[in-house]
């Protein structure tokens, strides 16, 4: 029976030819799509489940409620894992962890970097988590506080074949020796080159470790399998304020696997691409829609398809099949194409894979012969939608009575449910308006932020670290810096322009009159910061290097005066953490954040030690200046590599999410067209086929070619417009839902919605026009032959 | 063997009732050749299907072999039709993408006879139809005569009791009607009970019983 049924469904392949070619094009680019995505999400959704102690880890996330909002951070007192191991026997272990930056210089020998990322930990840091070691004991590789263990990757940059173990790698004057070589699976949300114990950030980072104050390290726990992490978060929510009474902060639990997309705060690990659960659901949704397209196009045609078929199942029946026969039959055949669709997708999935992980920012593959899984989730693909393309044709066939079939002649076509075939195009259009929409509206969002002032000067700015002697040298590094032609502005600053670190509600201000709690971001700046960047000062004074005071100065921004409900700023005394001044000036408001978010209330201060320096360029030839920026690094810091970063490339990175939704989007949106259209050929050619006869006699009735091309369009540009009238407000609702993202934003014009509904319209038109023309110019004579 | 009380089929629209037919009540023998006469739209056809259990008499009672057709489900009609019924159409009806050996191997595979005895039933059939040199050959690859032959074999490789052939000759020649018509006299010889309808006289005298038709009723059943 099978080898019947097989038979059957191969020869019908090989007969109705444009049939197979849409319907196997459709799926295997609808399964491409899909495998894709599904690669990209099993990726996402694998976040640090390598890990043995993946259920049981937690992050510790800090709450502290402001006035301008609930702040979230994963940034921890370095004081609070110990004291919950000690006092909560739930709580096995704990790892304080901080890591991802780069800048310090790694000497072995003659090589040095700078470049590679460092991290600090507690050694069970190795045994809570299980990241694998290649070399080293993960118990005893921290048993010396001036040891180093390194990745693999690194430790072939810096040993080449030579057995790193015992090797001596030296940060500034200490020397570090290397207790262990291990792996960092692309798939985790800790990321660094190198990490040494925790230990030495007292004087590496000047952190107190025993202090209830928040810092930059975070905290991991480890609970028993036992309890419940929600009993043991309401027990220890409010540890931090037992410690340190000036605190309002409360804990809350994050579980490690859904850090990756779970987490609402900016993680500011560096060189970590955060995710986002939404993205995922996006994608998913994306998937499963290219798929349903794909599938409606195989019913569609099916059905069209389903006079001819008739008469076969007919006779199936009268010579004994019965309705289950006939059912599997037709979602055998359904099978067979989505089978052979299957393997076409893996070889288009296997070319456009390196297109994707460039779109992406993944390394994906598709590594068939190892992963098993992934082979099951493609047959389960293939079976799924076998299932759903194959659902209506076979319920629909089989429930046909032997009879009817017989005796309705096959090109009558009264056969095949026109009302469900006007759905499933409208449907399908509907889908492809909708993400043509939603791939302007992004395109729209993007470049408005792209040409938005934003209130400063960001071209050709770079900055990097300046270290020890750099920084030492300032003043006369600055004059020699600016001899140069090209080199507009130097400015130091304690934070790149982009601070996200320093920020305190520890303020007072002369005349307050605001009770709740007020969080200034602060930032240390020199005198020539405000021309550096072209800002703009609206009252007062900036920092002058005439205009020297005993007593600390602070100049703010707008917002923060206007959050401050400080009138007549200037002059005004003002306290921050501790420091009490007074207020200098009033600087025009700048996007001093990603413009999802509204500009931050920030003040700043004078410094004069160890700074990032900003150097502002002309456009003129910016490699050459970069040369001679970077000859004069070296003339202070010799033997260390000169490493920068431009501040439009930083700025960039935060809509880095959007972008590759953007693009991703874009393409899916295309091959959604592409589907669509294929699906509507084969409806035209069926539709044309079966108004044959009508067509030609209603030429020798006196039917002009373009009324006929007119009428036989009609029905598919109506289903397109209808299409537009569901998708408009759907696309309405979660583009303005995705555009509340961001605090400055594009208003939703109607023009996105024209130009998808034109553009799907036309399209639409020209794919049916071959067909119609063909129809509608054929010679009467010819098409009434056949009746 | 079958038995008819009172048969009567009519499709209902709206308001109004259209008879196809009326009062049917007929008896058949085993071995016996039927011949179903009359004018288009007297009820020829629909009788034939619903003797065949294709169609559902809308009142009345039909027993097969004493078994209440009128009062079974849909899963004991098939069987029944599977292991009794053959069918042999006027416009052959044959899978077109099928060939004649797999055209002739379906109604076995409905009924799940197994490989080795199947291939021994198709190949008797080929023989004896002589037509194992087209095994392989697809429907649009013969004659209408060969067609019909072949739709002929397919309805007897089950071995039925009863042969339903609704105008069997239609579209064929005169010589390939009457090869035809032969074939099921010999069938008939050999025990098989055949019931056909046709307009021409030539081919009803085939039968040994003649059952006139007209706007439903039964005009004349005469042997």
């Amino acid at each position: 029976m099978f080898n019947n049924y097989l038979k059957i469904a191969l020869r019908n392949l090989l007969r109705h030819k444009s049939f197979s070619v849409i319907n196997l094009l459709g799926f295997a680019i609808g399964m491409t799509c899909a495998i894709l995505i599904l690669l990209w999400v099993s990726d996402e959704v694998g976040f640090d489940r390598f890990h043995k102690n993946a259920d049981t880890i937690y992050r510790v996330v800090i709450v502290t409620p402001s006035s301008s909002g609930i702040l979230r951070s994963a940034q921890a007192p370095n004081a609070l894992g110990p004291a919950l191991k000690e006092c909560y026997p739930e709580i096995i272990d704990f790892t304080r962890y901080m890591g991802g930056y780069s800048g310090w210089l790694i000497r072995y020998g003659e090589r040095s970097f700078s470049n590679d990322r460092w991290a600090a930990a507690d050694p069970s840091f190795f045994t809570l988590f299980s990241f694998p070691f290649v070399h080293g004991n993960p118990k005893t590789v921290f048993e010396n506080r001036y040891s180093v263990v390194i990745t693999e990757k690194m430790a072939k940059k810096y040993f080449g074949d030579e057995n790193p173990i015992g090797k001596i790698l030296t940060k500034d004057k200490t020397d570090l020796e290397v207790t262990g070589i291990i792996k960092i699976p692309q798939n985790s949300h800790i990321q660094f080159d190198y990490i040494f114990p925790v230990v030495n950030m007292k004087e590496w980072f000047i952190q107190d470790l025993q202090s209830w104050e928040q810092g930059p390290i975070k905290t991991y726990i480890q609970l028993s399998k036992a309890v419940s992490a929600k009993k043991i978060n309401n027990k220890i929510t409010g540890i931090i304020e037992e410690y340190h009474a000036q605190s309002k902060s409360t804990i809350q639990l994050q579980p490690l696997k859904k850090i990756h997309l779970y987490t609402d705060f900016q993680d500011d690990a560096c060189n970590y691409k955060q995710g986002n659960a939404i993205y995922v659901f996006i994608f998913l949704s994306i998937a499963v829609c290219v798929l349903l397209i794909a599938c409606f196009n195989y019913m569609n045609l099916s059905t069209a398809r389903s006079a001819q078929r008739a008469k076969e199942v007919g006779v199936r029946k009268v010579i004994g099949a019965k309705k289950t026969n006939i059912i599997l039959q037709f979602w055998g055949e359904a099978f067979l194409l989505t089978i052979i669709a299957l393997l076409i997708a893996l070889v288009f999935t296997d070319l456009l894979l390196p297109l994707f992980n460039h779109l992406s920012e993944k390394q994906l593959s598709l590594n068939i012969a190892v992963n098993f899984k992934l082979w099951g989730g493609l047959v389960l693909l293939a079976i799924i939608t076998g299932v759903i393309a194959g659902s209506y044709p076979a319920l629909y066939l089989s429930s046909m009575h032997p009879l009817a079939v017989i005796q309705i002649s096959a090109r009558s076509g009264k056969i095949g449910h026109v009302h469900l075939r006007k759905i499933l195009v409208i449907m399908q259009f509907t889908i492809t308006i909708f993400l043509i929409i939603a791939s302007l509206a992004i395109y729209h969002q993007l470049s408005f932020m792209k040409n938005k002032d934003l209130g400063y000067d960001h071209k050709n700015i770079i900055y990097f670290y300046g270290y020890g002697k750099f920084s030492n040298n300032y003043e006369s590094i600055r004059s020699e810096l600016l001899n140069h032609p090209n080199i507009l502005g130097v400015s130091k600053s304690f934070a790149p322009f982009f601070p996200e670190t320093d920020q305190s509600s520890d303020v007072d201000w002369e005349g307050r009159t605001v009770d709740s709690e007020i969080v200034l971001h602060h930032n240390v700046i020199d005198y020539d910061y405000l021309h550096t960047f072209k800002l703009t000062m609206v009252e007062g004074s900036f920092f002058s290097r005439d205009l020297t005071s005993d007593l600390p100065q602070f100049v703010m921004n707008e917002t923060a005066v206007k959050s401050l409900e400080i009138k007549n700023p200037v002059g005004k005394r003002f306290t921050y953490k501790g420091q009490t001044g007074s207020i200098v000036g009033v600087i025009k408001d700048f996007h001093n954040k990603s413009l999802h978010n509204k500009i931050a209330p920030f003040i700043y201060s004078l410094y004069h030690g160890p700074c990032y320096i900003n150097i502002k360029m002309g456009s003129a030839d910016i490699q050459t200046t970069l040369k001679y920026i970077g000859k004069k690094y070296n003339e202070y810091m010799p033997g260390r590599p000169f490493s920068y970063h431009f501040l439009d490339t930083n700025i960039n990175n935060y809509y880095r999410t959007e972008q590759k939704l953007g693009r991703i989007i874009k393409y899916f949106s295309g091959l959604t067209v592409f589907i669509s259209c294929l699906g509507l050929l084969g409806l035209a050619s069926f539709n044309s086929m079966q108004r044959t006869s009508e067509i030609g006699i209603r030429k020798v009735l006196g039917a002009s070619v373009f009324s006929i091309i007119f009428m036989l369009s009609k029905d598919f540009s109506k289903w397109v417009i209808i299409a537009n009238f569901i998708a408009w407000p759907i696309a309405y609702y979660f583009m303005k839902k995705w555009l509340q993202n961001f605090a400055y934003r594009i208003d939703l014009t109607i023009w996105p919605f024209i130009l998808a509904g034109g553009a799907a319209l036309i399209i639409a038109l020209l794919t049916v026009s071959w067909q119609t023309i063909r129809a509608a110019t054929a010679n009467p004579v010819e098409s009434l032959r056949y009746e | 063997m079958i038995k008819m009380k009172d048969i009567e089929k009519y499709y209902k629209n709206k308001f109004i009732k259209t008879w196809v037919l009326r009062n049917i009540d007929l008896e058949i023998e085993e071995g016996e050749f039927i011949t179903i006469m009359g004018p288009s739209g007297a009820g020829k056809s629909t009788l034939l299907h619903i003797l065949g259990m294709l169609d559902d008499a809308s009142g009345g009672e039909y027993y097969f072999y004493d078994h209440p057709v009128h009062q079974m489900k849909e899963k004991d009609k098939i069987k029944l039709h599977q292991h009794h019924i053959g069918f042999v159409f006027q416009q052959y009806h044959l899978i077109d993408e099928l060939t004649v050996y797999e055209n002739l191997e379906t109604p076995l595979l409905y009924k799940k006879v197994k490989g080795a005895e199947r291939k021994s039933l198709v190949a008797d059939m080929l023989d004896r139809f002589n037509i194992v040199a087209k095994k392989d050959l697809f429907p649009n690859q013969l004659s209408g005569g060969q067609q019909q032959l072949v739709a002929v074999a397919r309805a007897l490789i089950i071995n039925p009791k009863l042969i339903l052939a609704d105008e069997p000759t239609g579209n064929l020649n005169s010589r390939q009607g009457f090869e035809i018509m032969d074939l099921l006299k010999k069938l008939n010889d050999e025990g098989t009970t055949i019931i056909q309808v046709t307009h021409d006289e030539k081919k009803a005298e085939y039968g040994n019983r003649i059952i006139h038709l007209l706007d439903g009723w039964i005009e004349k059943n005469s042997k």
